[in-house]
């Protein structure tokens, strides 16, 4: 999947209709999500409600011990699309969800999927930050962040860079999440563009990366 | 690979995220030197250090809470191990004066109360998670 090289898109955000995301219908196919406390529960239902033809590729970090676990097999038993846990240069496709492994950053750079391990951030790795920047960085307005259930500040610095990139950032509603304070600092720090019920996520995802325009969601 | 263009994170100038200099804080990862940023419109802050370890405020504060309590427990450690040298000199060795074996033993109860005033910190810690 080649890297974002178009123009700056500085004034994105002002040129949006009100209360709608992607007005411009820019395909946003390089989605990455973060999660934290509860996001077994939440990952499993949003990818159950993904359709298997989802023109996406999607990156996941949920926080977890350094131990081998079966957890790409947990998420991906009810889940249309395959849900693997990639060695370092894979190629970012579409229809696909990469989850970060046991004590290693997922990066979407210019290699593709890669694996590494890197410095910790928030004393945690896998950690969401570096997915968030790193996609940011290299597919620009392309990527769509999406924080989930959880506590602490992981991901509050990714989106902010995402949204720099003139990508998009939406956040699980926190009156509904397991963890309410990831959505909730991102909401606080990052001008995030839509909140939504994790019910709504898939489509919102599935509508985004192909291009659609989506109503804005619960604002904050 | 080319990367996307993108906007300043900084509240304050072009750059994307400004370097507001270092502060008098260690990294508790790796004890190297933090500096400290700021991104985006809501000035949010966040220290890295000089391998690029990162924290929020709030993961600062949880790990530097964490380094605090690991010290704590390795100096109770090191009293305890110190009574035990103490304990065993008095037993073994000979040679020792009565003013020298005074000494000892008063510094004995000095580490046991120290090591029960180090364990009573720990305990009455209350740390903002």
């Amino acid at each position: 999947m080649p890297s974002n090289n178009n123009a700056n898109r500085s004034t994105f955000k002002q040129s949006q209709s009100p209360g709608t995301l992607n007005s411009e219908g820019i395909k946003r196919d390089v989605v990455v999500i973060g999660a934290s406390a509860g996001g077994v529960a939440a990952l499993t239902e949003l990818f159950a409600a993904l359709p298997p033809d989802t023109p996406a590729a999607i990156g996941v970090v949920l926080h977890r011990s350094t131990n081998p676990s079966g957890l790409a097999e947990v998420l991906g038993r009810h889940s249309h699309l395959p849900v693997i846990e990639p060695d370092n240069h894979n190629q970012l496709r579409h229809g696909i969800i990469y989850l970060a492994p046991p004590d290693q950053h997922l990066l979407f750079n210019g290699d593709g999927v890669v694996v590494r391990r890197g410095p910790k951030e928030h004393s945690t790795r896998p950690a969401i930050d570096p997915l968030f920047r790193s996609a940011a960085e290299t597919y620009g307005e392309r990527v769509l962040g999406v924080q989930l259930t959880g506590c602490g500040e992981d991901g509050v610095s990714g989106l902010l860079h995402i949204n720099a990139g003139a990508g998009l950032a939406i956040a699980q509603d926190p009156a509904e999440a397991y963890m309410p304070y990831m959505p909730l600092n991102a909401m606080r720090f990052d001008d995030v563009t839509g909140v939504f019920p994790l019910k709504d996520i898939a489509s919102v995802i599935f509508a985004l990366a192909t291009g659609r325009a989506v109503p804005g969601g619960k604002r904050h | 690979m080319k990367k996307a263009p993108r906007r300043s994170l900084s509240p304050h100038s072009s750059s994307v995220s400004r370097e507001q200099g270092l502060v008098p804080i260690s990294c508790p990862d790796c004890s190297g030197v933090l500096r400290q940023e700021e991104e985006g419109a809501h000035e949010y802050s966040l220290y890295v250090c000089q391998i690029n370890h990162r924290y929020s405020t709030r993961s600062l504060i949880h790990a530097k809470e964490a380094q605090v309590e690991r010290i704590l427990w390795s100096a109770s450690v090191f009293l305890k191990q110190m009574l035990f040298v103490y304990q065993e000199a008095l037993r073994t060795t000979k040679q020792c004066s009565a003013a020298e074996r005074r000494l000892m033993q008063r510094r004995i109860h000095e580490v046991r109360k120290q090591s029960l005033a180090i364990r009573a910190m720990i305990e009455a810690t209350h740390a903002v998670e």
